[in-house]
């Protein structure tokens, strides 16, 4: 029998020590730490061990796959733990191709690098590649790719885009790859993702990433549905499924974060996140992709630098990310904003945690009140 | 017609140059934008949709801007 997660993780209520914080990647809140510190002093004192030996571990490990397997509504025989993104999309998307019963991959121009970069790689299996555009409202148009045969096209299908918050509402026919990276279970019961995993046969596989809910960077679940054909794409000794490197420390610390962020009404985050979207109406040549729903905004500015943007909003005390070239550690534009048609340019991204209408009123003063000034300084 | 370089300025001067020549010359109608940086062309799209300006590329470094009409960046 296994024991209830929760009493093995000592989880506490969620403090608000990230609330002017709205980057994508935040410190972990304070029942995380916690956590972690213990799971490091009961003996992973090495971030990078791999499952170590002993039964502590064993029994919670066991209790962090339950978790995952509850709450992410997935068989837990389908979990396998990946310490790396770029190696969750290869694992994933290879694996498929090389089994054999794909032709074509589709994927859309808002998919994540590195997904894009495995998608691509796959032709060395010998299937095509069919590229899908997307429209301003960042809906993929599965259409707009070359004709193939459906039932041997495998679909990568992102459900939510984690620059801009945009939800798929449109599953696409055939077999799919899910892509669930941006996930947040905060709502869980009733999302898109729940549905296909619990109710269609069609997902081959599914990929989610802790961060989306608050967990450490460095965790990802690969799910691989038993009926799918998959073949490990990489050399190895282990017959059935060798371990992708994850750590022990940081999967505990996953399963702790998706138990709090699961929790949690997703109520005052929309409310939040509607109210600065109508709120920022008071700047005229604005885009704000995607509908008020859930815990991100992309914000682009006409005629705004954003690292200036960037900079005095840090100096009242909030930091945020950007998706514009002259801000981010990149030099090129984002590929997501760009295929949607948006401004790249004066973008901002905000990622909101434990928000309510009040807590981003001050948020929302100083981005109108920077803007304004640095818009007459400039033009 | 009204040329304005933005020869190797980056992100987001080029869009913000066009704007304040526009400003500056309002009763000129025709500019020509050259911009050697990447996120120039998806940029003046988004920019001629918001401002209801037309633009249309020449070449990948530029582009001919006129107040009002239909944009053609493809």
């Amino acid at each position: 029998m296994t024991r209830p997660a929760s009493s093995l993780y000592r989880v506490s209520p969620v403090t608000a020590d990230v609330a002017k914080n709205f980057q994508d990647l935040a410190p972990y809140s304070l029942p995380i730490r916690e956590n972690l510190e213990t799971f490091f002093t009961q003996g992973d004192s090495d971030p990078r061990s791999i499952f170590g030996p002993g039964a502590a571990n064993s029994i919670r490990l066991e209790a962090a796959l339950q978790t995952f397997s509850k709450v992410l509504a997935l068989p837990a025989t389908s979990i396998h733990f990946v310490a790396d993104r770029s190696l969750a999309f290869t694992l994933s998307i290879l694996g498929h191709a090389k089994s054999g019963e794909f032709r074509a991959i589709r994927y859309s121009a808002i998919d994540k690098k590195d997904a894009i970069a495995a998608t691509i790689e796959a032709k060395g299996f010998g299937v095509t590649l069919n590229e899908s555009r997307v429209d301003l409202s960042g809906v993929i148009d599965f259409k707009s790719a070359p004709e193939s045969d459906l039932t041997k096209s495998l679909t990568l299908f992102q459900l939510r885009n984690g620059e801009t918050g945009i939800w798929q509402s449109l599953i696409p026919d055939g077999p799919l790859i899910l892509d669930a990276t941006s996930l947040n279970p905060r709502g869980w019961g009733n999302t898109l993702a729940k549905e296909v995993i619990s109710q269609s046969g069609n997902w081959q596989s599914a990929i989610f990433d802790a961060t989306s809910w608050g967990g450490p960077r460095g965790l990802y679940i690969l799910a691989l549905n038993e009926r799918a054909s998959w073949r490990n794409p990489l050399p190895t000794l282990d017959p059935v499924l060798p371990r992708f490197g994850a750590s022990t420390p940081l999967t505990l610390m996953s399963a702790v974060a998706l138990e709090i962020e699961s929790a949690k009404s997703p109520s005052s985050i929309d409310q939040a996140n509607a109210f600065l979207r109508e709120q920022l109406g008071v700047l005229d040549e604005i885009d704000i992709a995607g509908d008020a729903t859930g815990d991100r905004l992309s914000i682009s500015i006409l005629n705004l630098p954003a690292d200036e943007l960037m900079r005095r909003l840090a100096s009242d005390g909030f930091t945020v990310d950007s998706g514009s070239a002259c801000s981010a550690s990149e030099l090129s534009p984002s590929h997501v904003l760009a295929a949607m048609g948006i401004l790249t340019h004066g973008n901002i991204r905000i990622r909101l945690r434990d928000e309510n209408i009040g807590s981003v009123e001050p948020f929302l003063d100083s981005l109108v009140a920077h803007a304004r000034a640095l818009r007459s300084e400039l033009l | 017609m009204r040329e304005i370089n933005c020869l190797g300025m980056k992100c987001p001067l080029p869009i913000i140059e066009l704007s304040k020549s526009m400003k500056q010359n309002s009763s000129e109608n025709s500019f020509l934008l050259k911009s050697d940086d990447v996120a120039t062309s998806p940029d003046l799209e988004a920019w001629s949709r918001m401002t209801g300006n037309s633009v249309r590329a020449i070449d990948h470094e530029n582009f001919e801007i006129t107040r009002g009409g239909a944009t053609s960046l493809n």
